[in-house]
């Protein structure tokens, strides 16, 4: 069969790392997807030092790209609301399918990318939009496709879990490792998203969304984030035997689905207290399967990169099946998709 | 103060699992104390934290952080 030809937007690390594991791993990829996998062009503002793109045409102009009719696939790695949403709907319109690493922009305009994308009848996949390398959508849509899911919890904001562990293992001050981790490049110049666990709602809005039916609601999120946190907090939940981790929880009750993200202590001896530095994780749990739980780089060049074309060979095969009979963009069929209510944190259950 | 903090949770439906009271961190005449409650609704607690910090013995805010057992 023909290669099959992709268009990668963006050339930061994720867009550099998605082009190097294209490239270095050209052949194990075709032994898996069948085809060959060709990326005929880059649209990107810079270069990328990390990244040779060799002769590879590249463009200024990611809506050159997005207009290409050579290009079955869109890979959309620049992030944001604004450009990036306008990108991706013109590729859908285009009958392209997109694979995006880009949380902000399904938690946020999910359902309405996802509409268009069903009456095109083409794929939108974000395997890398949340846990980076973690293939947690994967797991939750297709490999726990059996189970009613009860519950679900994940560290899934590296930068936050980085400062949390410091703050233990070295009994530093918050803002004292915040700035170490903007030095190192584990936070933002702003650091709001990370720290106040925007960046975790917006995941954990989508890990929702997979596991219990529901449209994406990221509005409805409850977050409080970890700068309130001092090293007291911390000394006396290691006394009463807990860790604290910046947590998102999305449970399923009677009442109601709650979605929340805010510091929580764990007991000690749970794998995922022991989850450090800027690794993540999730636990999922089912109503037949039990608990289960996933771990890996949260982010980064190639783990991010992994998930990435792990998407792009999906739609690959995909190409050929009839889109009635694909996976459904948010794992449930999208006419049976269910209105049970995201509670209000006043009306969630906790412990403190 | 610690039958005054149990009364005030288990009139809104929680019940106390450990308290901690740390007299060797008395500062001002202060010592912490830390209160360790079972699953209840949040507007519950809320309105325990109110009362909490309205009993004449308590100083400053309650610093709440949630527990989850995750088993």
């Amino acid at each position: 069969m023909k290669p099959v030809k992709v268009g990668i937007c963006g050339l930061g690390t994720v867009g550099g790392g998605t082009f190097n594991v294209l490239k270095r791993n050209a052949e194990e990829i075709a032994r898996r997807a069948g085809r060959g996998i060709v990326v005929a062009q880059i649209a990107a503002r810079d270069t990328n030092p990390k990244c040779d793109t060799g002769a590879t045409p590249i463009t200024a102009d990611v809506f050159e790209l997005v207009n290409n009719p050579e290009i079955d696939i869109v890979i959309e790695l620049i992030g944001g609301y604004t450009i990036a949403k306008e990108l991706v709907l013109k590729a859908i319109e285009n009958g392209k399918h997109v694979v995006t690493a880009n949380k902000a922009l399904i938690a946020v305009h999910g359902n309405e990318i996802f509409a268009k994308a069903r009456e095109k009848g083409v794929i939108v996949a974000f395997e890398a939009a949340v846990a980076g390398g973690i293939p947690v959508i994967k797991a939750i849509r297709e490999g726990l496709a059996a189970n009613r899911i009860n519950w679900l919890a994940g560290i899934i904001n590296g930068t936050g879990n980085f400062i949390l562990t410091e703050m233990r293992e070295k009994g530093r001050a918050f803002a004292d490792v915040l700035k170490e981790a903007q030095a190192l490049g584990y936070a933002e110049a702003d650091p709001t998203f990370d720290v106040q666990g925007i960046d975790a709602a917006h995941k954990l809005t989508i890990l929702a969304s997979i596991a219990f039916g529901i449209p994406l609601q990221f509005d409805k999120a409850y977050t409080e984030g970890i700068t309130q946190l001092t090293s007291a907090d911390v000394n006396y939940a290691e006394a009463l035997g807990y860790r604290i981790k910046h947590l998102g929880v999305a449970r399923r009750t009677e009442a109601g689905i709650e979605l929340r993200v805010h510091p929580t202590l764990i007991p000690a001896d749970r794998l995922i207290a022991n989850v450090n530095g800027v690794m993540n994780a999730v636990m999922v749990n089912g109503d037949a399967v039990g608990s289960t739980l996933y771990y890996g780089a949260g982010a980064g060049m190639e783990p991010t990169a992994s998930a990435v074309v792990a998407d792009v060979i999906d739609v690959v095969r995909a190409l050929t099946t009839d889109p009635q009979n694909r996976v459904p963009h948010l794992a449930f069929q999208a006419e049976l998709l269910s209105d049970h209510p995201i509670l209000p944190i006043a009306e969630c259950q906790s412990a403190s | 103060m610690l039958a005054k903090g149990a009364t005030i949770l288990s009139e809104r439906g929680s019940n106390i699992e450990s308290i901690l009271q740390k007299v060797a961190e008395e500062q001002d005449g202060l010592v912490p104390m830390i209160l360790l409650s079972h699953r209840v609704r949040e507007q519950s607690m809320n309105g325990a934290i109110a009362a909490l910090e309205g009993l004449e013995g308590v100083a400053g805010k309650v610093v709440r952080i949630r527990v989850e057992q995750l088993n």
